[in-house]
């Protein structure tokens, strides 16, 4: 069996180590600059790409399947991942796309479409136009109806982008412009709804299987921490529910996965609020924050999926699924946390990722690796897990901190900062959390930086230059490399 | 003794006298002391917190068990004016609004004239496929658009100049 991984970075290694697990042959695609990318070493076999533009093209991308004689694809997450075109096209080559079937992709790719499929289904949703709106004033009278503040949404959107919160008419009139333009630029499609915007909720999502016999659950996450809509920490399970709640949300999940005939993996997301949840939509692929529900679970999703794909069928039983643990996961991105957090490109000089007890960390990058600028800059996923929330804490704490990457600064600082935050702590922290205490979370990471740069400083002052440490074969060629980009600077 | 240094980009200056004394950065000032030192393992005391410095290497430190890589610049302390230096630090007037990252120009929202409040988005930039809303820090009047849709800018470049009386 010939698996295809039409993805790139730290999510194709994962799943190259899936499939090898399962003693499949991986197949990498890659863009001219990427070559020598992790992801490409660590594949069976290689076939290179025309451009970085290529992930998104369903011909090139289907004729590259055919000649590298894949058995099935594997989309990963992004780019073509939801593209029922992309499905329907590998389908008609025979070859085995490993997610959902395309009709159900082009269903769940309509948000409104999908909100009406739960609203039939019985599942709770937030008021909201059930068509796109078709312009400016009707989205206004609606907003006036439900009343502010309400979000703008894109009909085709996902990841964070193309959503837009407005808090009055004016404010409104801008948001709903903006997110048809982000929506157009990234999905190619500009229509966009209104929703009543809940402040101060939780996000709640719960993972789903389903094989030919039915939809399985593997109990949901908490990712409540976010940044302009864009997931920082993701935890499961979530420290907020009661288990009555936990099992209600995850039969939710169940109802709207069945309504659609939802086949392999997907997440069904919700808000959470006051002890009510609100069906949001279905993501019709792996997530980013997968590895969070396999510590807990012990299932390993990608080679269920695969399964479930080559087999029409999963290789447990509901009745196995049992929370054990907590697990919690940061993604470290390149990106500059003390000046805006604008991303940070270059290469990476040196990298040793943490390990030991309770860790792990999916990553696709390597010493002497550059980020790329036109992708989203994830260096690393960190992962945690203890027998509670505590140790979970007290374990990824420490593994940020054994984290040694230089040559492009990182967030690992925000990460620590927030890993000590209070309400963090607690488990309280709802969405937009960050927006509104950021300032305050932002002077206690730059005080506790700056008491380290401190004491090095001291350190630094106080040792002889002749006293240095003999340097070592890799520190004098690390030496020429840092040289180099200080003259860059 | 007094030193100067950019460590990590950021720009330190220490004043010890046997073993205490100040660290100064921009806009935030500690007070430090020399504890205990054993080889290449410092104790140092900053604002009364006993922060342990070990070096791994010449770029690594382990700090309070968190392994932290560094690049240092030796600064001078009387700033000379020569052509690294004014490189380094390219001052930007403060009439102008720049661009926080480089990107292409997708939409420009006021025009000269214009009165603007802090907050108010004034230029749209597209950069790593997202839009990024460049938004006014003050409350004035535009004097002049510096851009135009397409433009393609670097960071830092300024995108708005505001007049300089109204503020």
């Amino acid at each position: 069996m010939r698996i295809l991984i039409a993805n790139r970075g730290e999510i194709a290694v994962r799943i190259i180590r899936a499939i090898r697990e399962m003693g499949f042959v991986s197949i990498a695609v890659y863009p001219p600059d990427e070559k020598d990318a992790p992801y490409v070493k660590m594949a069976d076999e290689a076939y290179e790409l025309s451009s970085p533009r290529s992930f998104l093209d369903v011909r090139e991308m289907v004729e590259i399947a055919i000649k590298a004689k894949a058995d099935a694809v594997h989309p990963g997450y992004g780019f073509l991942s939801e593209n029922p075109i992309f499905a329907q096209a590998l389908m008609d080559e025979g070859i085995i796309r490993i997610g959902p079937r395309p009709k159900t992709l082009e269903l769940l790719g309509d948000k409104v479409e999908a909100k009406r499929v739960a609203i039939k289904a019985g599942v709770p949703t937030l008021p909201s136009t059930l068509e796109p709106t078709k312009s400016v004033e009707e989205a206004l009278a609606f907003a006036d109806k439900i009343g502010y503040p309400v979000v703008v949404k894109a009909v085709g959107g996902g990841g964070g982008m193309g959503i837009r919160v407005a808090r009055t008419p004016e404010e409104l009139m801008v948001a709903r412009n903006i997110a048809a333009k982000e929506a157009k630029q990234a999905f190619g499609d500009e229509r966009v709804f209104i929703e009543k915007y809940l402040e101060r909720t939780k996000h709640i999502e719960v993972q789903i299987l389903a094989d030919d016999s039915g939809v399985y659950h593997l109990y949901e996450r908490d990712c409540s921490v976010q940044r302009k809509f864009q997931k920082i920490i993701e935890e499961a399970p979530s420290p907020a529910l009661t288990d009555e709640e936990r099992e209600r949300v995850a039969s939710y999940a169940v109802r709207v996965a069945e309504a659609v005939e939802f086949y392999n993996a997907g997440t069904v997301e919700f808000l959470y609020k006051d002890g009510r949840f609100y069906f949001l939509e279905v993501n019709p692929r792996l997530q980013v924050e997968h590895g969070v529900t396999e510590l807990i679970t012990g299932v390993d999703i990608v080679k269920e999926q695969i399964n479930v794909a080559l087999k029409g069928s999963v290789t447990f039983d509901q009745r196995d699924i049992k929370v054990n643990g907590h697990a919690i996961e940061v993604r470290v991105y390149a990106e500059d946390p003390f000046s805006g957090f604008l991303p940070s490109h270059g290469m990476i000089m040196r990298y040793r990722p943490p390990g030991g007890p309770g860790i792990r960390v999916d990553d696709g990058v390597a010493e002497g690796y550059i980020i790329p600028e036109y992708y989203n800059p994830l260096i690393a996923k960190v992962m945690s897990r203890g027998r509670d929330r505590n140790e979970a804490i007290i374990r990824l704490k420490r593994a940020l901190k054994e984290f040694v990457i230089s040559g492009v600064k990182t967030n690992i600082p925000l990460h620590l900062a927030l890993l000590e935050d209070e309400t963090f702590i607690e488990g309280k922290v709802r969405t937009r959390y960050l927006e509104e205490k950021m300032a305050e979370i932002q002077e206690r990471m730059l005080v506790e930086y700056l008491k380290s740069l401190a004491a090095l400083a001291v350190a630094l002052s106080l040792r002889p230059k002749k006293e240095k440490l003999e340097r070592s074969l890799v520190s004098k060629l690390f030496a020429r490399f840092s040289d180099m980009r200080i003259r860059r600077r | 003794m007094r030193r100067s240094f950019e460590i990590n980009g950021f720009k330190v200056e220490v004043e010890l006298k046997d073993g205490k004394g100040k660290v100064r950065f921009d806009n935030k000032e500690f007070d430090v002391e020399l504890k205990d030192r054993k080889g290449d393992k410092f104790l140092v005391s900053v604002s009364g917190e006993n922060v342990l410095v070990r070096f791994v290497d010449d770029y690594t430190a382990l700090i309070n068990g968190r392994f932290l890589s560094f690049y240092v610049i030796e600064r001078p302390l009387i700033k000379r004016f020569d052509g690294r230096a004014s490189k380094m630090e390219t001052m930007v007037p403060k009439e102008f609004l720049v661009a926080p990252i480089a990107g292409r120009v997708t939409d420009v929202l006021v025009k000269s004239g214009h009165k603007v409040s802090k907050g108010d988005t004034l230029v749209v930039l597209e950069s790593m496929k997202m839009l990024i809303e460049v938004k006014s820090d003050r409350n004035g009047k535009v004097e002049e658009v510096l851009v135009k849709r397409g433009d393609v800018v670097t960071k830092g470049q300024p995108l708005i100049k505001f007049s300089k009386d109204e503020k």
